[in-house]
């Protein structure tokens, strides 16, 4: 859905972006992490068409944003780390305002803010002011005001920031809800536990340069790529105080697992991405008289990719 | 409907706010005129004097606010994306976020009308023979209050207040499309400027009155006209100028492709607009408003090194478009130079009768000096900009413009050496074209400084 390689942008004497390339597909979240100053902000309003790159190319939604930025401005919703709202519009003012903006009728914007406002469950403050709202509630609308629309690509540019934890738990379930309606979602946030909870893939920024992409969510189609490794989390319903060296032994019939984690009550382990192989150590495990309450396929987190990416020059590492 | 239009027409024009203009306006002229006819001069004073504060104060403040308050508010972003056109952003705002103050001027406006009316159907009445004398004296001393044409009672304010608010809203774009932040005091600026360049407009027309200062006293210009003719046309047409001005930026804003076209057609219009006072001296005020024009778009555009670069580069690759989207300094420059070498090729300009004999003046040498003494300020613009983050070193620019165009030129002439910063002669020229070739020589140095690379912090 976006494809951008080697984007260059200099703000006068600082280069804020340098070569950054990334793809991000269809109908998923991926989310762009980075210490400050990697470029992530720069990185998203080029692809937003907000600012044209220096040099590089990017093709969003099918649209060169050199040759047509408006034609990418048109396609993609952004919500920048601010909230810009007008103070003394109403909820529903705003929407009906942004809908016969993306030149729908009146009576079709109206249909859509309805529509637009239930999917984000801003019913109820349709008639109140944006300056009455608190920043969640703000940020709802912001978000629904760049969904009239209906753009393909939602870009988020840090939505969590200043969110107590009930408004960064409806947050997450409102991604999870975009994500399910098809549409593509790129967001960055410096939360990465809460990014956790909805992204499948992640982008990890460092100077200016993307220099990690990674896979989150267990891949579904893992039974077909038999040589893909995957992880497996493992719970024991009672201490065991050898588990380690008894899972070692068990894992040397498995050819190409390893024992990643383990504690007394819990261990995590690579195994390759077959079923057969998967039912198998399950069946082992079960033999050598382990107490096992829970056997799944774990994601990778966030922050194992993020930490895991490799430190450049130009930071001596993230702390 | 233009969205941007109705938005700010919900925002400026409440039912209460709707009901309340005509409402203490019509009290006020009620109170002023109470007890007297219609045709008071109080009422048409007032009428005026509300016009010009309101346009001046109010409106101008709120056409420049207009784009201020996206920034502020940090919904331009939005705005772009929302699916809105330059143009439809461009009127949607100016006439928008005006439209209670149109309203205001308009009852006025219609007060001025009416008072005029009723004082020209009461001078016709008292001129019957019988009609009481105290009241013919009194229309005989108020007949240079009244004395403008219906026409010119609406089209002048119309004219003038459309290019108030047409001038403070260019002003704002120009100099806050590409920031991302808004001073406080931006919008108070964009105001004084929109009321000099009004007062410099205003002026200029008087300055070429042939007669009295009445509304119908003649002005030479191409043709005779009218002063209240005159300036409407001036206001209405340097009005429209601004805004295809402002609609050009709206474009830059939404990344849209622009070109120096209109800037181009803007500089022929003021020439145009501006010989027109006086034929016979038609390469000196060329001359003036070309380097007007050069100063105000090297002050007020911003210079990006990679934007100069691409240009260069474009140039080597296809001419023809480098040479319609060069900086807009650019064309005002070679203009002014172009003017300043026909000047020399008729020999000069008259010697003006106040000129020192000490001085040693060349007119022929000092045009020469001149020009590159505006390249060498024009450099300096350019410097101040490209080190500035935002390509606007404006407050640096100014500063280092007035030490050497107003501070160096007095303390030179205080030493018995005024040639080195006041084109004179031949000296000053030869010291004009050293100071620019240093100063570009530093704009060199400055592209050819490193770019640092982006610096992370921890997360």
């Amino acid at each position: 859905m976006i494809k951008a390689e080697g984007l260059v942008y200099d703000y006068a004497r600082i280069r804020a972006l340098d070569g950054a390339s990334l793809s991000v597909p269809k109908g998923q979240v991926t989310a762009l992490v980075g210490a400050n100053g990697a470029g992530k902000t720069t990185l998203m309003r080029l692809l937003a068409g907000l600012e044209q790159m220096q040099e590089g190319s990017a093709v969003i939604g099918g649209i060169d944003a050199a040759r047509d930025p408006r034609g990418v401005q048109r396609q993609v919703g952004f919500l920048a780390d601010f909230i810009g709202l007008y103070d003394a519009l109403s909820a529903r003012q705003h929407l009906l305002h942004f809908g016969r903006a993306a030149g729908l009728s009146t009576a079709a914007a109206r249909e859509r803010s309805d529509q637009v406002a239930g999917q984000l469950a801003i019913g109820e403050l349709m008639l109140r002011g944006a300056a009455e709202m608190s920043r969640g509630q703000r940020q709802r609308l912001a978000i629904a005001c760049s969904l009239m629309k209906d753009p393909e690509i939602l870009i988020l540019d840090e939505p969590a920031s200043g969110l107590d934890p009930e408004a960064r738990a409806a947050l997450s379930r409102l991604m999870l809800s975009l994500k399910a309606s098809g549409k593509t979602l790129l967001v960055s946030s410096h939360i990465l536990s809460e990014l956790d909870d909805y992204s499948d893939r992640v982008v990890v920024m460092r100077a200016g340069r993307v220099i990690k992409t990674e896979d989150l969510s267990p891949d579904p189609a893992a039974g077909a790529q038999a040589a893909v490794p995957m992880r497996i989390a493992i719970t024991f319903g009672e201490k065991i105080d050898d588990l380690e060296e008894r899972l070692q032994a068990i894992l040397a019939d498995f050819p190409g697992s390893d024992l990643l984690s383990a504690g007394m009550m819990d261990a995590q382990v690579a195994l390759i991405a077959d079923p057969q192989m998967r039912s198998a150590l399950l069946r082992a495990l079960i033999e050598a008289d382990l107490p096992v309450t829970d056997f799944a396929a774990s994601r990778r987190r966030l922050q194992d990719a993020y930490f895991g990416a490799p430190p450049t020059e130009s930071t001596g590492g993230l702390a | 409907m233009n969205p941007e239009f109705v938005r700010n027409l919900i925002l400026q024009c409440s039912k209460l706010r709707l009901v309340a203009a005509p409402l203490v306006l019509g009290m006020l002229f009620l109170i002023v005129s109470w007890g007297e006819r219609l045709w008071q001069p109080g009422v048409f004073w007032i009428a005026q004097m509300l016009i010009w504060a309101i346009a001046i104060l109010w409106g101008a403040r709120l056409a420049a606010d207009s784009v201020a308050e996206e920034m502020r508010e940090r919904t331009w972003d939005q705005q772009r994306l929302s699916g809105l056109g330059p143009w439809q952003m461009t009127w949607g705002k100016i006439l928008g976020a005006t439209s209670y103050t149109w309203l205001v001027i308009g009852l006025c406006i219609l007060a001025l009308v009416v008072s005029q009316i009723s004082f020209e159907q009461a001078r016709a009445a008292l001129t019957e023979p019988g009609a009481p004398s105290h009241l013919r004296m009194k229309t005989h001393l108020e007949k240079e209050t009244f004395s403008a044409p219906i026409a010119a009672l609406f089209l002048q304010p119309m004219m003038a207040t459309f290019f108030l608010y047409a001038t403070a809203f260019f002003a704002a774009l120009l100099a806050l499309v590409g920031q991302d932040r808004q001073r406080g005091l931006d919008v108070t600026l964009f105001q004084a400027v929109a009321l000099l360049a009004f007062l410099m407009l205003y002026f200029l027309v008087f300055a070429g009155q042939s007669e009295d200062e009445s509304p119908t006293s003649l002005v030479e210009w191409w043709v005779p006209l009218p002063n209240w003719l005159l300036l409407s046309l001036s206001f209405g047409s340097f009005a429209l100028a601004a805004l295809l001005g402002s609609y050009h930026q709206m474009r830059r804003a939404f990344a849209m492709s622009t070109n120096a076209l209109p800037w181009i057609a803007f500089l022929i219009f003021a020439v145009l607009w501006m010989v027109g006072f006086s034929r016979e001296n038609w390469d000196l005020l060329a001359l003036l408003t070309l380097g007007a024009a050069a100063y105000a778009a090297v002050l007020l555009e911003p210079h990006r090194l990679g934007r100069y670069r691409r240009w260069l580069q474009a140039g080597t690759r296809a001419p023809l478009a480098a040479l319609i989207s060069a900086p807009a300094w650019i064309y005002a420059w070679v203009a002014s130079a172009i003017i300043a070498l026909l000047i020399v090729a008729r020999g000069g300009l008259d010697v003006p009768d106040w000129a020192d004999p000490v001085l040693d003046l060349d007119t022929s040498w000092a045009v020469i000096a001149a020009i590159l003494f505006m390249l060498r300020d024009i450099g300096i613009a350019v410097w101040a900009g490209l080190r500035a983050r935002d390509g606007r070193g404006l407050w640096a620019a100014l500063l280092l413009l007035a030490i050497l165009d107003f501070i160096l030129p007095v303390l030179s002439g205080l030493a018995e050496w005024p040639y080195l910063f006041i084109p004179l002669n031949e000296i000053s020229a030869g010291a004009a074209l050293v100071q620019a070739l240093i100063v570009w020589a530093l704009n060199l140095l400055e592209a050819q400084r490193p770019i640092s690379g982006p610096v992370s912090q921890p997360i």
